[in-house]
């Protein structure tokens, strides 16, 4: 740059009261990034909600939700027993519900489950609110390659109350999924020459034309004479902290990919043949994603809402006699039951991801201890928006403590501003939150 | 005593304004004089403060919030205001309290004299002029980057919110920051902004373009499939027609295809999924015609939609909101278009094709019997015809046998048709033992007609009477002033989900006065509108929807004629001119177009020029250029490195700040520029336009200052302007949060009733009318929805415009009694005198109220039952502590008991006497709202003047300004009532926003 910033910005930072800015851009200062613990997020989603079965059916160790406990501990449920090895990186919340879900129309579970938005009575100009991956990739993502990864089962955003994706952007627009192994892993890892050449280009237009700014900017401090230079002050600092901030991505580009193996991806799977095989690749680029510092935000939609797509006829592949969608509308013990089976399948998914992520190591502890994996569904059962099915697993160096499940009727969006705070992203709400949970999990 | 010394100090007043005639000019010796003050402080002042203020006015009581013992004998600004106010206790006499221990003559006059003259040479010390900066607030950003660049998306709802100074405006320098988050915004915004703006002249223009034609069999020649749609009802095909059509443009264009052959894996069939590919063709699968709520209650008087041969009869919908939330399918009848493609950004226009309808008044009761009534057989529906003696105005009732076959009867009578809901008031047995049900009242021609009766299958319907109705009688009133109303109609767009639209409005309802069909055209941004952006070729039939809808929209629940819909037509992008005028702005026509750099040069000094309000600099009009060069190398493209020239000018701090430039400490006149941007963001909140531009460039400006006032108050912009400053002003966000419950308020009640101030201050200014109309007047200003809530409904017909109205009521007129304001100083549903109190004191009367010391504890709960909060608060304030604030802020809001928490005037009788501060005694409202327009208009001249001029420069006003306003406006203003405009004229004339 041909000019310098004079100021010490920790001093320019500290004397601004009143406005809050991120911290400095670690990578860019230098090396203290690479000992710093990363914080992650993963958000996974499963539509239609988990099996609860009534009490008279007498099937209750057939329950999502813990229902016997032993030694003062919960006690897994056959849909969730093989997570059992994961009992200290996990706890389960009950009772949790979106408090704008119950006003609207019963399919809008997957659109609403990250942003708790009250879709029944949108703004002007918008539909959907931001979601939480995304609130948190705006402050993890200078630390890292790119901002968020969006994942689906099937691509693109889907449509409204039946969507396809759970991110949803500043200004509450779908950001549409990728659901292809292959086509995520060449963008992740490989990176399009083409694309990365362009990505750069206007990269560096940006930063030219900031630097313009910055030229002009300084005819007009030169200018005024004895005029508050405080608010010019104000704007060149703000100017360069973008500006940095624009430097810190650029340097991306030069910074070769943490070395991996690749040898086990099966990038050629997909929905159409066999669900585990597809999913247990999901589950691996997401790991190694995380792993190579490629992102720090993760959502995937694992299953749709309603009988929208491919997934919807996984219980049918694995065996059992309904699609996703109508089991989840059985009131009868065996239809309970053959939804509590498919949950269990999902089950044995989510720990394969679980061992992955306690496979990889930070500087800090395990990919996992660093990572907190928000895993559940927008329904308790048939659409019914209240009691969600929630897990939290991972984050221990974030403060998060497991082994729990815990029960209270609260907002979803109040647990979510605890996970935004466990991160250190200091907002002071989301959504219609009115508080953090409060509860034993969560460090605040 | 007392007496003897009041004139002593005045005397003492009058001497040294005298003296200061002489010497006040001089510098070195006010500097002297200053610090000679300081030294008396300390010497003499300061002990008798100590010995009789200290105990109450220190750091642990605070009394009243004030503290004596922070003045320290500076001229501080700050001091001065503290000072002002122990004057007033001096001369008053208020303190000590008469329970105190008491100064003696000798401490009392020497503390006073140096008060006194403390505040004289406060009053002529002279803030520094260094000129100004402040960021332009987040409105203002917005008007100015549609004014500049003709983009009419909100882009600048990313930026956040901008906070409030302690006046109350958002506009203050103080408290507009910028931080790193918002400079990346500003980048984002202009680059999207400039995207919009800019077009690719050599092509011409896309525009998609459909109509549908509404009418009992207008498509002659129906698609052979059925339609499947869930949500509303899909009009039967014969119904309706949709064309793709040629806009007429003055300009050269393409014509968009929209897409008519579809393949989709899945749709929905009942409640399963349906999962296979299917084929689709035609414009029928792209776009469809429905109708939403064709039998439904609210405001629907007969047949809430119905077909006939020229188009389709729309009553107004039902209310908004039902029970407090808006109905899951929006209100209705809706007439609703969904749709599949939409131009991905820029305007969009739908016309309606409509007429108000030759309808009839339904009546409540029947016709009193007459000699001139004719019988008609309508048994079984079958049409007569009957012979009218002369032209005029008929009622017809129905007669049945027994019950009759459906809740709604309809009649086709002549050319026309009627319909009627029966449940709202039921036909009455008669003495014959039949059941006779009012229907109808319209004028009809003399001579033959025929008369045609429906009611489900006829059952029992045996004849309709036809009565001539006299004029004068009441009912013919009803049928004339149901004549004069007006359907008004508005268009909505949005998303279609499952569960019914997700709409917005376009603009405002417009009228529809004509009784032949004509065209209606609504115009609004394709961002400004809920939408879930599906990526193309989604597979599924119901995914993507967008929906069209249209209503008529009621004022209230008095019957409005039907509205007639003969057609709608879409078209998007809506271009008025080609290329559009914001990218014309820039690429203007030039001898010099065919040579780059020279042209650059123009484009970027013009487009600088006018988003800086100024001519750039030499400097910086060549780093500008120095981004064009560069970027013309490195792309090639004229245009695009014309545009990254562009994103610097709107990213640069000359057009993010406001800026006046200062050579030092003295005052200077403002720059001929600089005066016309302060002009134009005082009084329209946005850039200035080619007018006041030239004027500056030439020089005239300054004379012409008054006639552009004039020119600025009188233009549609000024409404930017108002719509901040009095929402600011009078704190309708108090309103815009406020909690009524729903039966009282509806949500598009309240909608109404928070634009009322700002459209009666701005009457109020552009009329010039006297200050005293603002706290009491003759009239309101009020528009339908208004006017019927404060129950004068009958007094208007004027839609939704707003327009001055005598309301001839005790309780009403002024701004002080308006729903927006007493409503909106409640918690919506008991009323509350401090907060109505704390606001006249803040915001009417300039007698601020210290702000309300930490831990307050809240009113006891324990007596809420039993007592009002009058007797509540009356508790509270007897409390230690609590009572001194009190006293100023309560009594200026205990008459304003008489209205209840939606702000409507109680029934019952209600205490509303008040004790004034200065022991006037006022008996309710109405009282005080004369008192303060006849005995205190000077000290509400100054309250509003204050606000004026700190909103109008953008900063707190110095202790030394508040007294200009106060001595100069009462001398300049006062003697003709403080007239609004003139006060405007009066803060732009004077040295405050003239110098820098």
């Amino acid at each position: 740059m041909p000019h310098k910033f004079k100021l010490d910005r920790r001093a320019v930072l500290k004397g601004m009261a009143g406005v809050t800015l991120p911290l400095p851009l670690l990578e860019a200062m230098g090396k203290e990034v690479a000992e710093e613990t990363p914080r992650r997020f993963c958000g996974l989603y499963v539509g239609n909600g988990m099996s609860l079965p009534f009490e008279k059916h007498g099937i209750d160790e057939w329950s999502w939700f813990p229902r016997a406990e032993k030694d003062g501990k919960f006690v897994f449920g056959k849909s969730t027993e093989p997570l059992s090895p994961y009992r200290n990186q996990l706890s389960f919340l009950g009772e949790l519900e979106h408090a704008n879900g119950t006003k609207n129309d019963p399919h809008v579970c997957s659109d609403m489950w990250l942003t708790g938005a009250p879709l029944h009575d949108p703004k002007p100009g918008t539909f959907n609110s931001v979601s939480l991956d995304q609130v948190i990739a705006r402050h993890t993502r200078d630390h890292c390659r790119q901002p968020s990864l969006v994942l689906s089962i099937d691509a693109g955003t889907g449509y409204a109350s039946r969507t396809s994706t759970i991110s949803y952007n500043r200004k509450g627009i779908p950001i549409p999924a990728e659901n292809n192994p292959r086509v995520i892993f060449e963008a992740l890892f490989k990176g399009n020459r083409g694309t990365l050449n362009s990505q750069r280009e206007q990269l560096r237009l940006r930063m030219k034309l900031v630097d313009a700014v910055y030229e002009n900017a300084k005819t007009l401090d030169k200018k005024l004479g004895r005029i508050d230079s405080e608010k010019m002050e104000e704007y060149l600092t703000s100017l360069n902290e973008f500006e940095t901030r624009l430097q810190a991505s650029e340097k991306w580009f030069d910074i070769p990919i943490k070395k991996q193996d690749y040898s086990h991806l099966e990038l050629d799977a997909s929905p159409e043949d066999d669900p585990a095989v597809y999913y247990k690749t999901m589950f691996d680029l997401i790991a190694l994603a995380f792993d190579a510092d490629i992102t720090r935000s993760i959502t995937f939609l694992l299953h749709r809402e309603d009988g929208m797509g491919i997934s919807d006829t996984f219980p049918l592949k694995l065996g059992l006699n309904h699609t996703h969608h109508n089991l989840s509308h059985k009131s009868d013990k065996e239809g309970m039951l053959e939804f509590a089976k498919y949950d269990r399948f999902l089950s044995k998914q989510l720990a394969y991801f679980l061992k992955r992520m306690n496979e990889f190591q930070d500087q800090s502890g395990s990919v996992l201890d660093n990572t907190i994996v928000l895993y559940g569904s927008g329904a308790s059962t048939t659409h019914r928006n209240v009691n969600l099915p929630t897990m939290i697993a991972g984050g221990a160096n974030l403060g998060l403590k497991h082994g729990q499940y815990w029960t209270g009727r609260t907002r979803m969006t109040n647990m979510f501003l605890s996970i935004l705070h466990s991160m250190g992203i200091e907002e002071e709400s989301f959504g219609d939150s009115h508080g953090t949970l409060g509860n034993s999990i969560f460090p605040v | 005593m007392t007496h003897l010394l009041l004139h002593w100090i005045l005397f003492l007043g009058i001497f040294h304004s005298f003296k200061n005639l002489g010497f006040a000019q001089e510098e070195e010796s006010n500097k002297s004089e200053s610090v000679q003050l300081e030294s008396q402080f300390r010497e003499t002042v300061q002990p008798v403060l100590k010995r009789y203020c200290y105990r109450c006015h220190g750091a642990k009581k605070m009394k009243s919030g004030v503290r004596v013992d922070i003045l320290d004998g500076s001229l501080e600004d700050k001091q001065l205001f503290l000072l002002k106010h122990v004057h007033k206790q001096l001369v008053d006499e208020a303190m000590p309290p008469e329970d105190e221990r008491q100064p003696g003559m000798e401490e009392f006059k020497m503390v006073t004299e140096w008060v006194a003259q403390a505040l004289r040479e406060g009053e002529r010390k002279v803030r520094a002029k260094d000129g100004s900066v402040r960021r332009l607030t987040v409105a203002q950003y917005h008007n100015t980057l549609r004014d500049l660049l003709g983009v009419e998306d909100r882009l600048a709802d990313l930026l956040p919110a901008d906070g409030f100074s302690k006046e109350g405006f958002k506009n203050n320098g103080d408290t507009l920051l910028l931080t790193p988050q918002m400079m990346e915004t500003y980048f984002e915004i202009a680059e999207r902004a400039l995207n919009l703006c800019l077009v690719d002249e050599s092509r011409k223009p896309r525009i998609q373009c459909f109509r549908v034609e509404l009418g009992a069999g207008v498509n002659k020649n129906p698609p052979p499939e059925k339609v499947v749609l869930n949500g509303p009802k899909v009009l039967p095909q014969a119904q309706y027609r949709v064309r793709e059509v040629l806009p007429d443009k003055p300009f050269p264009f393409e014509p968009h295809a929209m897409q008519k052959r579809f393949r989709f894996i899945e749709g929905y069939q009942e409640n399963a999924t349906v999962r296979e590919w299917r084929d689709f063709e035609g414009l029928h699968h792209s776009v469809f015609a429905a109708i939403e709520g064709k039998h439904t209650g609210g405001y629907n008087y007969g047949r809430s939609a119905h077909f006939v041969p020229e188009g389709l009869l729309l009553r107004p919908r039902s209310p908004e909101t039902e029970k407090g939330s808006r109905p899951a399918r929006g209100p209705s009848p809706s007439i609703s278009i969904p749709m599949r493609e939409l131009p991905k950004s820029g305007i969009l226009q739908v016309t309606v094709e409509a007429a108000r309808y030759d309808d009839g008044y339904l009546p409540d009761t029947r016709a009193p019997a007459s000699d001139g009534r004719i019988v008609v057989d309508t048994a079984g529906g079958k049409e007569a015809t009957v012979e009218l003696p002369a032209a005029g105005i008929y009622q017809i009732d129905n007669v049945w046998t027994g019950q009759p076959g459906d809740d709604v009867v309809t009649a086709d009578i002549g050319k026309r048709t009627f319909s009627k809901r029966l449940k709202p008031f039921p036909p009455h047995p008669d003495p014959d033992g039949n059941l006779v049900g009012p229907f109808l009242v319209a004028r009809f021609p003399g001579g033959p007609i025929t008369i045609k009766v429906g009611c489900g299958n006829g059952r029992n319907l045996k004849e309709a009477w036809i009565t001539p109705v006299a004029d004068e009688s009441e009912v013919a009133r009803e049928l004339a002033s149901f004549e004069k109303r007006v359907p008004h109609l508005s268009v909505h767009m949005g998303l279609r989900t499952d569960v019914g639209p997700r709409l917005s409005r376009f603009d405002v309802p417009k009228p529809v006065p004509s009784a032949t069909v004509e065209r209606y055209s609504f115009r609004a941004p394709v961002s400004g509108f809920a939408s879930q952006d599906t990526e193309e070729d989604n597979p599924n039939y119901l995914s993507g929807l967008k929906e069209i809808g249209i209503r008529s929209e009621p004022t209230d629940d008095r019957q409005i004629p039907r509205a007639l819909i003969r057609a709608i037509e879409f078209e998007g992008p809506y271009h008025e001119t080609w290329p559009p005028r914001g990218h014309a702005d820039i690429f203007f026509p030039s001898p010099r177009r065919d040579d780059p750099p020279a042209y650059a040069r123009e484009v970027i000094e013009r487009f600088a020029t006018r988003a800086f309000r100024r001519p750039p600099t030499d400097g910086e009009l060549e780093s500008l250029l120095a981004v064009w060069r560069e970027s013309k190398e490195q792309t090639g493209n004229f245009q695009r490195s014309i545009r990254n020239a562009l994103l610097v000018v709107l990213t640069s701090p000359q057009f993010l700040y406001l800026t006046e430039d200062s050579a030092g400490p003295q005052a200077e006149p403002l720059s001929p520029h600089e005066l016309a941007a302060k002009l134009s963001y005082f009084l329209w909140n946005t850039t200035p336009d080619e007018k006041l531009q030239s004027l500056a460039e030439s020089g005239r400006l300054r004379a012409a200052v008054p006639t552009e006032v004039d020119r600025l108050v009188a233009d549609d912009r000024f409404a930017q302007f108002t719509g901040e400053f009095v929402h600011q002003w009078l704190s309708l966000d108090k309103f815009d949060v406020v909690n009524v419950s729903w039966e009282r308020m509806k949500k598009e009640t309240k909608r109404e009733l928070r634009k009322e101030p700002i459209h009666f201050v701005t009457h109020l200014i552009r009329e010039n009318l006297p200050l005293r109309n603002l706290l009491d007047s003759d009239f309101i200003v009020v528009n339908d929805v208004v006017a019927g809530y404060y129950g004068i409904g009958d007094r208007t017909e004027h839609g939704y415009a707003f327009a001055p109205v005598r309301h001839e009521s005790e309780t009403l007129g002024g701004v002080l009694t308006q729903v927006a304001i007493l409503s909106g100083l409640t918690d919506g549903h008991e009323s509350n005198p401090v907060k109505r109190g704390a606001w006249v004191a803040r915001k009417i009367i300039a007698e601020p109220p210290e702000p309300p010391p930490p831990n307050v504890p809240d009113l006891p709960q324990e007596n809420r039952e039993k007592k009002t909060l009058r007797e509540r608060l009356e508790q509270h304030r007897n409390q230690d502590g609590c009572m001194q604030c009190h006293e100023k802020i309560d009594p200026w809001g205990l008459p304003f008991e008489q209205f209840d928490g939606a702000g409507l005037f109680k029934k019952g009788k209600v205490d509303a006497s008040t004790t004034l501060p200065d022991k006037t005694e006022i008996v309710d409202a109405n009282a005080l709202k004369k008192y303060l327009a006849n005995d205190r208009i000077d000290q509400v001249a100054l309250s509003f003047l204050k606000h004026l001029a700190s909103y109008s420069i953008g900063r707190s006003l110095t202790f030394n300004e508040i007294e200009y306003l106060k001595m100069d406006g009462r001398k300049a203003l006062g003697p003709n009532g403080y007239r609004m405009k003139d006060c405007f004229r009066f803060v732009i004339e004077s040295p405050l926003f003239m110098e820098k």
